[in-house]
């Protein structure tokens, strides 16, 4: 016992022992450090997950469809800004939404799906927060909102179905991206696309349901 | 003399945590599951429409198990320059490493469920 409590002793005496101290501290420091940066991310990183949340949790309601709450027509001020007017707040620009209408009187279910893509293509202007993570998510939306126009056209082979839904989604594009500055947004917004898969579900409502 | 005890216990303390991280990976044995990859001089507008239609041309099941179309980004450096660079490389002086391959293959890792 006597000999440890020497060696101890001695151990603590010598040079070494400070130039351990030392690194402990400057260790201690970085550690220090390495919480408050870890705080700060794991707080931004709450905000990423909420928001991603909300993302995939807008979805297109039947009333959409149906046109119950159909805006008016916003006139030259739909183009005055990259993000345009959405005076009933659904999600979808007021431009678009009545063109889609104007289009399809007569076609419920051509409207489900085409407004689905619609609110998915101007969920990208509308993010309080546009970093890699936000932009894939809205990405997987607007890849489910896609597939969900798809999946109204049947014998999916044939080159006449694949140039049916190239038009129903040109249909909506064309309207959506209708200027210079909203085409540089969305080249802007892509360019923090990452790699992703598709989303399980496709549709938002049960088109099947919808009176024509 | 309790006091530097309790400081060399501290430092063990300290150095001692150690974090293993167990990665159980599950892939299902039914499904098939397409990789689509952007080129070098795609853009990402082309990119995502390629996948996009890839996805509805595969969307009826085969052999009875489903199509799933996933998107690996594939970055493009120095507006395809670097790209063709590595190109070069690869095909002319045998590169052994690419970082972006790396993390492509690391993407598919996450992604590939089949």
């Amino acid at each position: 016992m006597e000999k440890i409590k020497n060696f101890i002793k001695i151990f603590f005496a010598h040079k070494i022992f400070k130039i351990i101290m030392w690194v402990f501290f400057i260790l201690c420091g970085l550690f220090l450090i390495l919480v408050i940066y870890r705080f700060f991310y794991l707080n931004n990183q709450e905000k990423i997950d909420a928001q991603v949340i909300k993302i995939h949790n807008t979805k297109l309601t039947v009333d959409d469809v149906l046109g119950k709450n159909l805006p008016s027509d916003p006139g030259a001020q739909a183009d005055a800004t990259v993000q345009g007017i959405d005076a009933n707040n659904n999600g979808i620009r007021d431009d678009v939404e009545l063109a889609v209408f104007k289009e399809y009187p007569d076609s419920a279910k051509t409207r489900a799906v085409l407004l689905q893509y619609a609110l998915a293509l101007q969920m990208e202007v509308i993010q309080p927060m546009i970093n890699t993570i936000t932009a894939t998510e809205v990405v997987r939306e607007q890849s489910k909102g896609f597939q969900c126009i798809g999946s109204t056209i049947i014998n999916s082979e044939s080159q006449q179905a694949f140039e049916k839904l190239n038009n129903l989604v040109d249909f909506v594009k064309n309207k959506q991206f209708n200027t210079k500055e909203r085409k540089n947004s969305r080249i802007n917004f892509l360019e923090k696309v990452r790699s992703y898969s598709d989303l399980e579900s496709v549709c938002d409502i049960d088109y099947s349901n919808l009176p024509n | 003399m309790k006091e530097k005890l309790l400081f060399i216990f501290i430092i063990f303390v300290f150095f001692s945590f150690s974090s293993r991280v167990f990665a159980v990976e599950l892939c299902s044995p039914k499904g098939y599951t397409i990789l689509t990859i952007n080129g070098v001089f795609t853009d990402l507008e082309g990119a995502i429409r390629n996948k996009d239609s890839l996805s509805f041309k595969f969307s009826k099941p085969y052999n009875n198990q489903s199509i799933k179309v996933d998107y690996l980004y594939n970055p493009t450096h120095l507006g395809g320059l670097g790209d063709a660079i590595d190109a070069v490389q690869q095909g002319l002086f045998d590169q052994k490493s690419d970082y972006d391959l790396t993390e492509m293959l690391n993407d598919a890792s996450q992604k590939v469920t089949t």
